[in-house]
């Protein structure tokens, strides 16, 4: 499966695609919003993965875009601590799951096959 | 004529000389930034390779599932990060920072790798030298590093930086300590002299966070000479509602510093008992107007009808304020009683102005 992880922190977007590359997935990885809506449109992947907070869009305008052009496409959200506001925002945008940082790469693993699953 | 000519030929030599004089700093000047920006960009560009090619490692330290994994990929690695640590001695403080963003981001088994490689690597003793520099930022990371590796074993080393005099250490070194002992770090509040801050007492508060509080321990430093030593553990026992210690804030009432009986008032108001109208009426009389401000307050927000010959006598107060919050009071806690007040005060006219103040309110 295709997955496109949007996170401007370097360390965590290697992590999280070693991760799931480890599971067998291909993944495509930017660090900020404006090129990862563009990679949406250019691969097409089967989930994506965004942070809220990078630079130039923020992950909850990656949401709406996904959601607004009728895109089945699950989107799990990764929002700091002390975020919840912004993950019901989120919610509400249509994403369709999301993890507080900190988190263990192996539950995000998880919640990754879940999704795919479904 | 010859002087004019000789005067005219030394000017516009001496001009000369200077222009070329100055022009010579402006070249020099220009070569320094240029020659400084040349090397800062360097330095940028090989700390951005350098950051990649830690990010590289750091990522696989996280994913490693076992030991011997982790073992077996340090074993790989070790050598070329040495390498790098003998060449360059910024390197491996560069290598622990981004270490330590994996710890503000991951948790579960990565976090665990990450210290294994922190005490496996050694890197504890850059660390410790660090702790030991001259410059306050330096000391302020070692600490933070040593909390977010969760080194308990260097504890003695943090604990004497908790009174250090240098704000951002000793800020540094409470938060540190309470992250890593939990509740029982709060230990350094026995000895310290120096102020916590109020931005301090917040950050140790959300340090407690979900930690087992002990309130026996508390009463001890509420004893202490350092009054914000006491203001901090009033808020504690306001944040945690620590009933228990009832008793010993009531104690505060009389404190030397205005803002531990401030904090004492508030948390009477967040934790009211059944003794708390008559402490309150006992404190009134002695208190200062922001006091009194504060009394009427909780009064309003506590009191019963046993307060309402307490809250009549202050009507006829010398401050005007008083009298208005005394008349406030009254109204809610007896709604219906108030009435009968208005009617008693219509005729008086030092009244006047409160009233009209209440029926002002009472329009809006």
């Amino acid at each position: 499966m295709k997955i496109l992880i949007a996170e401007d922190e370097l360390i965590i977007q290697k992590t999280i695609s070693l991760r799931l590359k480890k599971d067998g997935h291909e993944i495509i990885t930017t660090d900020n919003g404006r090129e990862a809506i563009e990679l949406i449109e250019l691969h097409q992947p089967d989930l994506i993965i965004t942070d809220i907070m990078m630079p130039y869009s923020s992950g909850l305008e990656i949401v709406s875009k996904v959601k607004q052009s009728q895109s089945k496409t699950p989107v799990i959200v990764l929002t700091s601590m002390g975020q919840e506001n912004v993950a019901l925002e989120a919610f509400n945008l249509g994403a369709d799951d999301f993890i507080a940082k900190p988190f263990s790469p192996n539950e995000l693993s998880m919640r990754v096959k879940r999704l795919l699953h479904n | 004529m010859n002087t004019i000519i000789l005067y005219s030929n030394v000017s516009t030599r001496n001009i000369l000389l200077a222009s070329l004089f100055f022009l010579a700093i402006i070249l020099c000047m220009v070569v320094f930034i240029v020659g400084y920006l040349i090397r800062s960009n360097r330095k940028t560009s090989q700390r951005h390779k350098l950051k990649q090619f830690y990010s590289e490692i750091i990522s696989s330290i996280c994913i490693c599932e076992s030991e011997e994994e982790l073992s077996d990929y340090i074993f790989e690695v070790k050598g070329e990060l040495k390498r790098i640590w003998n060449q360059d001695k910024q390197a491996i403080s560069v290598f622990t920072r981004e270490m330590q963003k994996v710890q503000e981001n991951l948790s579960g088994q990565a976090i665990q790798n990450i210290i294994w490689v922190y005490e496996n690597l050694d890197m504890v003793s850059n660390t410790l030298k660090q702790l030991k520099s001259s410059h306050w930022h330096n000391r302020v990371a070692a600490i933070q590093q040593l909390a977010a590796f969760n080194q308990v074993k260097h504890i003695k080393n943090i604990y004497k930086e908790t009174n250090n005099s240098n704000q951002y250490i000793r800020d540094a070194a409470q938060i540190a300590i309470v992250q890593l002992l939990g509740f029982n770090g709060l230990r350094f509040l026995r000895y310290i002299s120096q102020p916590v801050s109020q931005w301090q007492q917040i950050q140790v508060l959300n340090q407690l966070d979900g930690k087992n509080i002990k309130p026996d321990k508390l009463i001890g430093w509420m004893q202490s000479e350092n009054s914000t030593v006491v203001e901090f553990i009033l808020r504690l026992i306001e944040k945690f509602r620590l009933y228990d210690c009832h008793d010993h804030v009531y104690f505060l009432k009389d404190h030397i510093s205005k803002s531990v009986r401030l904090q004492v008032l508030q948390v009477i108001k967040e934790l009211p008992d059944e003794d708390t109208p008559l402490f309150l009426e006992n404190w009134f009389s002695h208190g200062d107007i922001e006091e009194k401000k504060i009394i009427l307050d909780i009064i309003s927000r506590t009191g019963a009808k046993e307060q309402i010959p307490f809250l009549l006598n202050l009507l006829y107060d010398k401050n005007d304020l008083i009298r208005y919050k005394a008349l406030c009071c009254i109204k809610s806690i007896q709604p219906a009683y108030v009435e009968k007040v208005y009617d008693q005060i219509q005729h008086d006219s030092s009244f006047d102005h409160i009233m009209s103040v209440v029926k002002k309110q009472n329009a809006t």
